[in-house]
């Protein structure tokens, strides 16, 4: 099974310059008033900042309003289905997230990804391993090893169950031969709650983005035991890769994208996918990401949808490894 | 105390001030519009702060929640239509003063006694952050759950009818709130194949269905007055505020001290923290039969608790950049941006910005006064409008408030059924409060009773595991005993005497 | 319209029963006697036991009072004006919720100021200015100052 999402379909900051957008003489499509961006979580998050901030941005390219609009709820179906069965007349666009690439593994909709128009990624989300700083393990190959010897006395937290940090984790025991309940999660309503649950010693870890866990890192809360990813966080040189802690390739990310409903026209997407290229390049979008530890990606449409599609194949078969699917 | 000499000299800056004075009416506006929340307004201005130094955008963002969880108050007394979830708790005494013709003596407290609760809860914070989020940064969900359970216990506690019928309510609002998927197995529940309700009852049309709608539709089937006001207007705001004050001054600082512990529990909040004053202050109370009359007393321990968690708030967002609510949520990423990483960290690499939050929450409570006035004062013409044209105009407002939330004309649909399910319910004497704190702590309770259960493998004593938890849960418990006492002896002294 | 607590006793009584033999539908927790079907459960036996009480209080009270009307007529049952005006701001909010999509919110919210207000007896010198200007103030002031994407629909064309 290939474990590797991104490998060859990421491109970093330094494949930026190479990557403007394609001069087509069709995508002058501009938008006359108000668009909606649909975003499937709430207000606060991750996928909110990164949508509100190229939001703005995409306000200040076309001049006119984008008005953010959270549609949460159901593990991300009811904003996910309001960005696919809307007009695909560019006046409705969304934050379309990894769990487009879930949901309908886990029998909550039939919704996927044949059922947006993938623009523009916004951002890859790498999990960690993380457990407070009082924890007696210094490593993930100490939990590990724990959790082989005392399958099912762990705990982990930090998203809903069947969520992408579960995922992140089961997805992780199972690649190592254990059962994937060997730590069993514990459910939370999002990655803010799950680190407070594993401060005030309800849990053992929490599995969610490094990037979302790297303020209580800094400050010594918490402690990173390894990032799902192929190289390390240069806002985090000390948490070992995977590769590095335990010798796998296994790694796991979510990602945020600009997507349009199913059906969207080449003229209006193409017009969207310079606009965020352009965006992308803007002083205010690489502070924007620095501020969160994150680094700037982006991707061509075209590549976009491959990566869906393999990011697809390859959650689906975690999930059926793990008896997440139904 | 050279950080916090050093951030009063940035915040009193001509363009800090400038920032404040406008996120302060800008707050009042979209408070005072029932549907439209303190994390909504705080939303709106996000991309405005991206293009501002820090200290403004800080200013701008405190400033607008302080007054908008004031804000809330206005149509709340007014219209019986809280503006913020924050102000539903008292919002029967307030607008049972309106109707006495006293809406200035409502507004007037509320006014006063929230820039107090603020004022207080930034000194607190300023006190003791950072130990007061080592002691909140200790809930694990044993806590919460216990917190949730005595929080549902107010409900039965504040309400003045029977305690069958306050306890049917509530059990209402909580069936309402198991509505949506299930935390533990992700199943969907009472949804029927509804992709809306996936998400389960949303709190805020809910909140406006079952007092606005609900009191639309009473005042109409008494039949609207076409002209004529009917509640008098508003007069001198500040008239007696001084006396109340010093009458009520022990539950002034025992609200706010309160309402900021409370706030800085991450995922509580102004809400709960305005029900659990507002009972305790019914409880404590030399008259607890004015409560559901009109009495002040419930206002200035409501109005003062909800500011100081707003306060409260920032605890765990700035010690620990764990947001207390969705409003620091959203602060928390604006800082990150701005260079300053909240954490035990802030104390020592940026104090004066940390301060700076302070500082500018101390001039927001005090800009407070003056823009809440003039929007009490403009906002009182709202009572010089006959009803027959005012009430339909409220129920476009109710409309454009519940789909505000979330953009869903389903939102509308939640307001319509349960506006008319309120309607009924207040006819045959079952209040509607308790109904609205289950819908907003059913989700709580049940969630952290289900992650306890999990970490625990089902095992029940969990519950009492830890010291804080034990504690929690043994108040509870032994206010449910005197409780059911209490049922008991109601049910049978109606038997006798009927 | 109040019922008498042994009607609303049994009203609460079944709608408990039924949410009690729904939640039994759900699933469980693999191996654990915890499951999305407890807090229901829970609550159903919670409205049960009210309902019970009310029924039983209620006949008590019945029984010390000899009988009494099973249901106290509102005034608003007697009049058809006042019935009127409930159903009137009940289809207003129906039809916003129906029509509000393909008219588009101005529309709607004009026809339904305008029907209320008639209702209402509202004079025409004031009904007509208040049910054009509310809408396009509402629309101000949630459309372009606050972001809330309310709908065009049949004005998409002249959409500013």
């Amino acid at each position: 099974m290939t474990r590797t999402l991104l490998t060859g379909l990421l491109t970093g900051t330094a494949a930026i310059a190479a990557m403007t957008a394609p001069a087509l003489a069709d995508c002058h499509w501009v938008p006359e008033r108000a668009v909606t961006y649909v975003v499937p979580w709430g207000a606060g998050g991750g996928t909110d900042a990164n949508s509100r901030m190229m939001a703005s941005l995409l306000e200040q390219h076309f001049g006119v309003p984008f008005n953010v609009v959270n549609r949460t709820g159901g593990n991300g179906v009811v904003g996910h289905s309001a960005i696919a069965t809307a007009e695909p007349d560019g006046y409705t666009v969304g934050a379309a997230t990894v769990e487009i690439a879930m949901m309908h593994w886990a029998g909550l909709t039939e919704l996927d990804a044949s059922n947006i128009t993938p623009i523009a990624l916004i951002d890859i989300v790498p999990a960690s391993v993380t457990v407070a700083d009082d924890s007696e393990f210094g490593s993930l190959q100490e939990v590990i090893d724990y959790a082989r010897e005392n399958p099912g006395e762990l705990t982990a937290s930090g998203t809903a169950q069947g969520g992408i940090w579960h995922l992140a984790i089961a997805g992780l025991l199972n690649e190592q031969g254990l059962d994937p309940e060997a730590i069993r999660w514990i459910p939370s309503q999002g990655a803010a709650p799950g680190m407070q649950e594993l401060m005030a010693g309800g849990v053992d870890m929490v599995t969610v983005a490094l990037s979302e866990a790297k303020a209580l890192i800094e400050s010594g809360e918490l402690r990173g035991l390894a990032y799902m990813h192929d190289e390390r966080m240069s806002a985090l040189p000390d948490v070992p890769t995977t590769l590095e802690a335990i010798d796998t390739t296994w790694t796991l990310a979510a990602f945020i994208t600009l997507s349009g409903p199913e059906g969207m026209p080449e003229e209006i997407a193409c017009a969207y996918e310079q606009a965020v290229a352009e965006a992308v390049q803007t002083d205010a979008w690489a502070e924007f990401k620095d501020s969160r530890g994150a680094e700037v990606v982006s991707m061509p449409r075209a590549d976009l949808t491959a990566f869906i599609e393999a990011a697809d194949a390859n959650l689906g078969a975690t999930m059926e490894a793990i008896g997440l699917t139904q | 105390m050279e950080a916090i000499i050093g951030a009063f000299g940035l915040v009193l800056d001509l363009e800090v001030m400038l920032v404040i004075a406008a996120s302060a009416i800008y707050g009042v506006m979209v408070g005072g519009i029932p549907g439209l929340t303190a994390t909504m307004s705080v939303a709106l201005l996000v991309p405005l702060t991206y293009f501002m130094d820090p200290v403004p955008a800080i200013a701008a963002i405190v400033t607008t929640t302080a007054t908008a969880i004031f804000a809330g108050d206005i149509p709340g007394a007014l219209l019986r239509m809280p503006g913020t979830p924050a102000s539903a708790a008292y919002v029967d005494e307030s607008f049972a003063l309106t109707r006495q013709g006293k809406a200035d003596l409502a507004l007037g407290t509320g006014l006063v006694t929230a820039a107090i609760g603020g004022m207080i809860g930034t000194i607190i914070l300023m006190a003791v952050a950072p130990q007061l989020a080592r002691f909140a940064i200790r809930f694990s969900s044993d806590e919460y759950f216990w917190l949730g359970c005595l929080g549902l216990t107010c409900a039965v506690l504040i309400s003045g009818s029977s305690v069958l019928k306050s306890f049917a309510s509530l059990f209402i609002g909580l069936f309402i709130a198991t509505i949506g998927i299930d935390v533990a197995v992700g199943h969907p529940r009472f949804t029927f194949g509804s992709i809306e309700l996936l998400d389960g009852v949303s709190f805020i049309p809910a909140m406006i269905g079952m007092f606005a709608l609900s009191e639309i539709l009473r005042t109409v089937a008494r039949g609207a007055r076409v002209r004529g006001p009917e509640q008098g207007s508003v007069g001198n705001v500040f008239a007696g505020i001084g006396r109340i004050l010093l009458r009520f001054r022990l539950n002034v600082v025992r609200s706010s001290v309160l309402g900021t512990g409370i706030g800085s529990l991450p995922g509580a909040g102004a809400d709960i923290a305005a029900w659990i004053s507002f009972t305790l202050s019914k409880r404590f109370s030399k008259k607890p039969e004015a409560f559901g009359k009109g009495a002040v007393e419930g206002i200035v321990d409501g109005g003062s608790a909800n500011n100081a968690a707003v306060a409260g708030a920032w605890t765990p967002a700035l010690v620990f950049g764990i947001p207390g609510d969705t409003v620091t949520a959203i602060a928390i990423g604006i800082l990150y941006l701005k260079g300053v990483n909240p954490g035990p960290l802030v104390f020592t690499q940026s104090p004066d910005l940390v301060y700076a939050v302070f500082v500018a929450f101390l001039c927001a409570n005090l800009v407070l006064i003056p823009v809440g006035f003039a929007a009490i004062r403009l906002s009182g013409l709202v009572l010089r409008v006959p009803q027959a044209v005012l009430m339909p105009i409220i129920l476009v407002f109710c409309i454009v408030g519940s789909f505000a939330i979330n953009s869903t004309v389903f939102a509308v649909w939640i307001m319509l059924v349960l506006g008319v399910v309120a309607f009924f319910m207040e006819a045959n004497d079952i209040p509607v409060a308790p109904a609205i704190l289950g819908i907003v702590l059913g989700t709580m309770v049940e969630d952290n009773f289900m992650v306890t259960m999990l970490k625990d493998n089902g095992n029940l004593l969990g519950f009492f595991d830890r010291p804080i938890a034990a504690a929690l849960g043994a108040l509870t418990m032994t206010i449910w005993v005197y409780l059911i006492f209490r049922g008991v002896r109601d049910a049978r002294r109606a038997g006798t005497t009927g | 319209m109040r019922v008498d607590d042994t009607i609303l006793g049994a009203i609460l009584l079944a709608f408990a029963v039924a949410v009690v033999a729904y939640a039994q539908t759900f699933p469980t927790l693999g191996g654990m006697a915890f499951g999305p079907d407890l807090f229901p459960t829970v609550i159903g036996c919670g409205l049960g036991v009210c309902g019970i009480g009310l029924m039983v209080t209620g006949v008590v009270r019945r029984r010390s009072r000899n009988g009494g009307p099973w249901i106290d007529v509102a005034p608003w049952m007697r009049s058809r004006d006042l019935a009127g005006n409930l159903l009137a701001v009940l289809a207003a909010t129906l039809g916003y919720i129906l029509l509000s999509d393909w008219l588009g919110f101005h529309l709607t919210a004009m026809a339904i100021l305008a029907l209320l207000f008639l209702k209402l007896h509202v004079r025409l010198l004031i009904l007509i200015p208040f049910a054009i200007a509310v809408p396009l103030i509402i629309h101000y002031a949630f459309y372009s100052l606050l972001r809330v994407p309310l709908p065009w629909g049949l004005l998409t064309p002249i959409a500013w």
